[in-house]
């Protein structure tokens, strides 16, 4: 499985303007509304779900990283999103930190294995720190999409 | 040397996030460095959600954990725990607490204890500094005497060596140099007291982190438990997240104090699960006239639940079941529609229907209040006026004596609702378990101490000042004064003297109000009951308050669970007691009623009935239906048959047995 698979390189943000946990991931969300990736009439509900999500226990899982996620019945193929915010959002990661890096994963409810393969291969990359490095100070979408790229085909 | 374990993984989904993030919280609490590997993957830090993450391992994966440290063992063995407790994630739990509010409710929790916080960069004045340097002082040693409670119980159940962490944190509280630190930020820099310990730990976890000590980094959790836990202290009911709720949910919390639970938005929150409380609580009462389903000293709630989790309240029965199963879903949600269907069957029925026998004995049923606002409840329940007004809730949520003007407004807007019907205002109720006043002393043995009636006497001015604002409300509605826990003639008497020192005054400056207004007793001390005869002869009404009549009767502490079985309204020297002051009441030919719990147990209506009661004043209102129903299914013949020979037995269980079968042939939905 690859990010860039699920992810599409049109769900890529490059400066995400919103600056707290609840708009990005509204930011995110409509990304995926406006391609038609997600029922327009479902947009709510999903929002409801990944917040509930952050509400267990946020998604920022250190390094400046969050993977806001959730299951959903309407969604029938796994889908998602990658966003960097350039000034840092204040996630309640369990490090403390501001998040710049943000997955959004939206899986279909039976979908267990395909779900954590798509969080294994993401923490996998972002666990380089050269990956951080460079989607940070990456100067376009463009860029961002192939560093992605390039990490995706790189054995983990 | 290291030391290594193998465990399969068995929840559900896998190592997804979640079980990473626990798993990691868990590992940073030891000093040992901790690995985790698969057969396929190469070791990663176990301390880090992200590596765990990597790993990908789904369920049946085995995972091997490696430790190395000198707490290793105790890490691993925890390590291994959680793994095969499937991380607390999809196990089922029941748990039995203490039933304290009646009905049924599945919604996902809401855990007071583990949410955020968010803190405002707040400034103060020069004059506001001493206060927040005592708020801080205060937060600290709270603060410490939690994480004492929490090591004591922690090392009772985990071993001493897990509580350990904890006596860090106790180490953390007393250091000097951190305490020098917030007072600093206070005094130099004008913070509260919150921002300062928030800014100042923040600077230390920073510090920590970028130490490349792996026992110093490990202490970065133990400052955020310590951030959180002052926080909580400092905050205290300044918290607003219940106030934000956008869902609804059942809250989990330790504690509630009477307050909280008043201010919870009842649009949002459907029912609450506490660590500690009691039936006899006032967050109890409250809970009740809130009509939401509440079970209480369930112990551990909160470490048991996660927020998010799925949660079963039943209040009916005092469970708590946690993660529930489908089957047990379904289960609850079959019991939860009938139970609603029933009472809302039984209001619609009976509301506009006078409570009477078959045999026409005509019976009064009243409500019991906290707040004014709750009288509509009751009249829409068929309640045919207020038989209770507790009025030391005025007390809630104020640091000082409500002034007369407060208890006249709260008078005069019950009465609004009311119209003539009778509204039995009792003095100030306070000490014991509610709301001590704020120069009350610590008493060693509050249940005995000077609460109540008592405080009221020693406290003439603040007495009277309640006194008059009862007597100017009586000039514009039906209502009466009913004196908390009497205990002799003499205490009456001295009652009645102010009363008539107030009505005095108040006829010299021409205030009106009725000179005829009727005052009356809570018969709820054994040595009231045994003197009702001559208590009678001064008073227009009794009221039977079951709650400490049977506390004290049976010197049983409800709230005790060790003895808390012991506690039963069917003991026979409790009916003893009730015989003999309804024919005190009877031979002086004046009123008699109950308002305690015994009043509102539909299994003791037909009992109280028949014991010759005329008066029920009941919370919550949705009681109400269920006592009319049971009376307008009975003669009063077979009440006083059925009274008989309950006080003939002499084991409490057997009586309530008994009673229980008579009341299950009439209502066979509320009774289990």
């Amino acid at each position: 499985m690859k990010i860039i698979d699920f992810i599409g390189e049109n769900a890529v943000l490059d400066d995400l303007q919103s600056t707290d946990k609840e708009s990005v991931i509204r930011e995110m969300v409509d990304v995926l509304k406006n391609q038609n990736k997600i029922n327009e009439n479902e947009v709510d509900d999903i929002m409801k779900a990944l917040i509930k999500r952050e509400k267990v226990g946020s998604t920022g899982i250190g390094k400046g990283v969050a993977v806001p996620h959730t299951k959903h019945q309407s969604i029938t193929k796994i889908t998602g999103a990658f966003a960097r915010s350039l000034k840092g959002v204040e996630f309640d990661a369990l490090d403390g930190e501001p998040v710049y890096l943000f997955f959004l994963l939206l899986s279909p409810n039976e979908s267990t294995d395909v779900h954590l393969a798509a969080l294994e291969k993401i923490s996998s990359v972002i666990r380089n720190p050269d990956f951080r490095n460079f989607v940070r100070n990456a100067s376009n979408k463009s860029e961002m999409v192939d560093i992605l790229k390039e990490v995706d085909e790189a054995k983990t | 040397m290291l030391t290594e374990r193998r465990v399969k993984i068995i929840n559900a989904n896998g190592l997804h996030a979640r079980p990473a993030t626990r798993f990691a919280e868990m590992a940073n609490k030891f000093n040992s460095e901790i690995f985790v590997r698969t057969e396929n993957k190469e070791e990663v830090n176990g301390k880090s959600i992200i590596d765990l993450l990597t790993l990908g391992a789904r369920r049946g994966t085995e995972i091997l954990i490696t430790a190395d440290g000198e707490d290793k063992e105790e890490a691993l063995d925890v390590l291994e725990g959680l793994v095969n407790d499937r991380f607390n994630e999809d196990n089922m739990e029941t748990r039995k607490g203490i039933a304290v509010a009646p009905g049924v409710v599945i919604k996902e929790a809401f855990v007071l204890e583990s949410e955020g916080y968010r803190i405002p960069r707040h400034l103060i004045k020069e004059d506001e500094i001493d206060k927040e340097i005592s708020r801080l002082e205060e937060a600290t040693s709270s603060a410490w005497k939690e994480i004492e409670k929490l090591e004591e119980s922690v090392s009772k159940n985990l071993g001493s060596q897990i509580a350990s962490i904890f006596a860090t944190h106790k180490l953390m509280l007393q250091d000097r140099q951190l305490m020098r630190e917030f007072r600093e930020k206070v005094e130099q820099n004008k913070f509260s007291a919150e921002y300062a310990v928030s800014l100042v730990l923040r600077v230390y976890i920073k510090k920590f982190e970028n130490v490349n000590d792996p026992y110093l980094s490990a202490r970065v959790g133990d400052i955020y438990d310590i951030e959180k836990r002052l926080l909580r202290n400092l905050l205290g009911e300044k918290r607003e997240e219940l106030k934000n709720l956008t869902e609804e949910v059942v809250v989990v919390a330790h504690d509630l104090s009477p307050s909280q639970i008043a201010s919870l938005d009842t649009t949002k929150v459907k029912g609450f699960v506490t660590d500690l409380g009691s039936r006899t609580s006032h967050s109890a009462i409250v809970a009740r006239a809130l009509g939401i389903p509440a079970v209480v000293g369930i112990g551990t709630a909160t470490v048991d639940v996660f927020g998010g989790d799925r949660v079963i309240i039943d209040g009916n029965r005092g469970l708590v079941i946690v993660r529930p199963d489908e089957k047990t879903i379904k289960e609850y949600q079959s019991i939860e529609k009938n139970f609603h269907v029933f009472e809302e069957k039984l209001s619609s029925e009976l509301k506009y229907l006078p409570a009477v026998t078959l045999d026409g004995r005509e019976v009064s049923i009243l409500g019991n209040i906290e707040f004014p606002r709750d009288i509509s409840a009751s009249l829409r329940q068929g309640a045919s006026g207020i038989g209770l007004y507790r009025t030391e809730f005025l007390y809630l949520g104020s640091k000082d004596t409500p002034t007369e003007e407060e208890h006249f407004n709260a008078y005069t807007q019950s009465i609004q609702e009311l119209g003539d019907r009778p509204l039995i205002i009792r003095t100030v109720d306070l000490g014991g378990d509610k709301f001590f006043p704020a120069n009350n002393n610590r008493e060693i043995n509050p249940f005995l101490g000077c609460r109540s009636i008592r405080y009221c006497l020693e406290n003439p001015k603040v007495f009277k000042s309640q006194l008059r604002a009862i007597l100017r409300a009586s000039a514009t509605g039906n209502v009466k004064i009913l004196f908390p826990l009497i205990s002799s003639l003499q205490e009456l008497q001295k009652a009645k003297d102010i009363v008539k020192e107030v009505m005095d005054d108040m006829n010299q400056n021409g205030i009106a109000f009725d000179e005829k207004i009727k005052i009356g007793i809570m018969i709820e001390v054994p040595s009231a009951a045994m003197v009702a005869d001559d208590l009678a002869k001064e008073v227009d009404f009794f009221s039977i308050g079951t709650n400490d009549l049977i506390q004290y009767t049976l010197a049983v502490d409800r709230s005790n669970e060790k003895v808390a079985h012991l506690y039963s309204p069917a003991h026979p020297a409790i009916l003893r007691l009730l015989k003999m002051v309804i024919k005190a009441a009877e031979e002086n030919n004046i009123k008699i009623g109950i308002c305690g719990e015994m009043g509102g147990e539909i299994e003791y209506t037909i009992l109280l009935l028949g014991l010759g009661l005329r008066e029920f004043s009941v919370a919550p209102a949705i009681i109400i239906p269920e006592i009319k129903k049971i009376i307008r299914s009975v003669t009063y013949e077979r009440a006083k048959e059925v009274a008989e020979t309950a006080c003939s037995y002499n084991d409490p269980a057997q009586t309530t047995e008994y009673l229980r079968n008579i009341a299950r042939e009439i209502i066979p939905e509320l009774i289990y």
